[in-house]
């Protein structure tokens, strides 16, 4: 699949990071979507399940978290990757965001550069399989 | 007048100031709506370069060069915009995003503005000082410790964490108490600026542990146990035997168990004794478990049947935390769990929760309840 095909859809109420997360992504090749809730993160992706979330975990309406809980336990939405961007760095954080089923947490501020790298490896990972496989 | 006409006069002049009134929110509301709306405008045509500097993708400087030449009517509004961007970015990026503040002469306006009369203009400089991150400008903060102003003294605390030098260490321990009759920072931020001190901040981290202001012991034993600061254990061990302040001593035994050593496991497991307050009980069991030595095992098996129940729990997971001897306990512990055996159902719910937790040297299969 090329950068072009890969869909990847962004969730932060900041507009600042969405704009800045978005235009990253953009110009290295994804097909990216914008959204500023958790509500409306959960809609587009049940609409039509994206490669890849980048979910803020503070939003108004859903959590990133909570987002990240309704993918996992959806058959449909299970083999989308979700990567976890927010200020909460508390290891307890982390470890809730992994527990619940993230595929990697990044703390902001944050280095655009690198969210890159972590997005190009995600993507290199398989899809989690769904209960059918 | 009659006092018809008064109460029809009170009631026009009332009418009339409340119509005063919504009209100068309506007005304000507008002036400010306008505002925004002439900023966005203003913003619109650089929003890209400012987006492209922070992504760190201006790799031929056009977009900082675009910047750099913003007309100076313009250049206030768009500079709001690069410093927001500067807070919420590391890297390449934000150091980029620093270069062209810096060519604005940004720096220098806020290293002049630390002294203006408003308190607003002191406070945006010092946040702006701390972004920027350059360490000769810790000097230029301290004094903004004393502040007249609160706000001041807030932000100056946390640009002086965000410089990380650990000179302005005993400056921020003065900061937690009395400032000009009112009360200090708060110690969290205090705590979290010296814990950007990292080591270089010790010995005012030790020195703070014998003051006579409590707020300044509690704040050092916090910065102890989140730093790991290894050289503070003698004081640390000091305040457990000597400490009046329960929360100052809650802190130096969480402390210890991250600093702490062998000889220690003895001088956590008596605080674990039910002569204890509880809230130091519980410390201790987590501090034991911190501290990861064995012979901790039987102190924290014996504490699964406590009738504290939180310590209980504790106490299995600093059984995980212990490592393979203490899974080894918790398992035999939990092969016992049944209605007559809380200890048992203790060690079954902390092995539980390390699975979840993906915790190492646990056993995958779930131990199954008799």
């Amino acid at each position: 699949m090329t950068a072009e095909q890969t869909r990847i859809l962004v969730a932060d109420d900041d507009r600042d990071i969405r704009d800045l997360v978005t235009f990253k992504l953009g110009q290295a090749g994804f097909n990216v979507q914008a959204v500023d809730d958790g509500t409306a993160a959960l809609a587009a992706i049940e609409e039509d399940p994206p490669d890849l979330a980048v979910l803020d975990v503070i939003m108004p309406g859903l959590s990133g978290i909570d987002v990240l809980r309704k993918i996992r336990d959806s058959e449909r939405m299970r083999g989308v990757r979700v990567i976890l961007l927010t200020a909460r760095s508390r290891d307890a954080d982390v470890d809730a965001g992994f527990a619940t089923g993230a595929d990697d947490y990044i703390i902001k501020p944050f280095s655009p550069r690198e969210l890159l790298h972590r997005v190009n490896t995600a993507l290199a990972r398989p899809r989690r399989p769904s209960d059918h496989q | 007048m009659t006092s018809p006409s008064l109460l029809v006069a009170a009631d026009l002049g009332i009418g009339l100031t409340c119509a005063a009134l919504a009209l100068l929110v309506a007005v304000i509301k507008l002036t400010r709506a306008v505002a925004a709306s002439s900023r966005q405008a203003r913003v619109a045509p650089y929003r890209v370069p400012v987006l492209s500097v922070a992504a760190g993708g201006d790799e031929d400087d056009a977009a900082s060069a675009t910047l750099r030449e913003v007309p100076d009517r313009d250049w206030g509004a768009v500079r709001d915009v690069v410093v927001a961007m500067l807070g919420k970015v590391r890297g390449d990026s934000a150091r980029t995003l620093v270069r062209l503040l810096d060519a604005r002469g940004e720096f220098e306006r806020a290293r002049s503005a630390l002294r203006s009369r408003r308190a607003i203009r002191r406070a945006r400089a010092a946040y702006l000082l701390g972004l920027a991150g350059q360490q000769r400008d810790a000097g230029l903060l301290l004094p903004l410790l004393g502040d007249r102003s609160a706000e001041v003294r807030l932000v100056a605390a946390r640009s002086l964490g965000a410089l990380g030098d650990p000179a302005a260490a005993p400056a921020m321990f003065g900061a937690l108490g009395l400032v000009r009759g009112q009360p200090g920072i708060p110690i969290a931020v205090a705590a979290e600026a010296l814990l950007n001190f990292g080591t270089g901040a010790v010995q005012a981290v030790i020195e703070a542990m014998g003051s006579a202001d409590v707020t300044l012991r509690a704040a050092a034993t916090m910065v102890a146990a989140e730093g790991a600061l290894s050289a503070t254990a003698p004081r640390l061990r000091q305040l457990l035997a000597d400490e009046p302040d329960l929360d100052v001593r809650i802190s130096a035994a969480l402390a210890l168990g991250r600093v702490g050593g062998a000889d220690d496991v003895a001088r956590l497991a008596a605080l674990t004794g039910a002569a204890q307050p509880t809230a130091l009980r519980r410390a201790a069991a987590l501090a034991l478990g911190e501290l990861g030595h064995p012979d901790a095992v039987p102190i924290l098996s014996r504490l699964l049947s406590d009738p504290d129940i939180r310590l209980a729990q504790h106490s299995g997971d600093a059984l995980v935390r212990v490592g393979p001897p203490g899974v080894r306990a918790l398992t035999e512990a939990a092969s016992g769990s049944g209605p007559g055996n809380p200890a048992g159902r203790v060690a079954a719910g902390s092995l539980a929760i390390a699975r979840l937790r993906k915790a190492p040297l646990v056993p995958t299969e779930p131990v199954s309840s008799r």
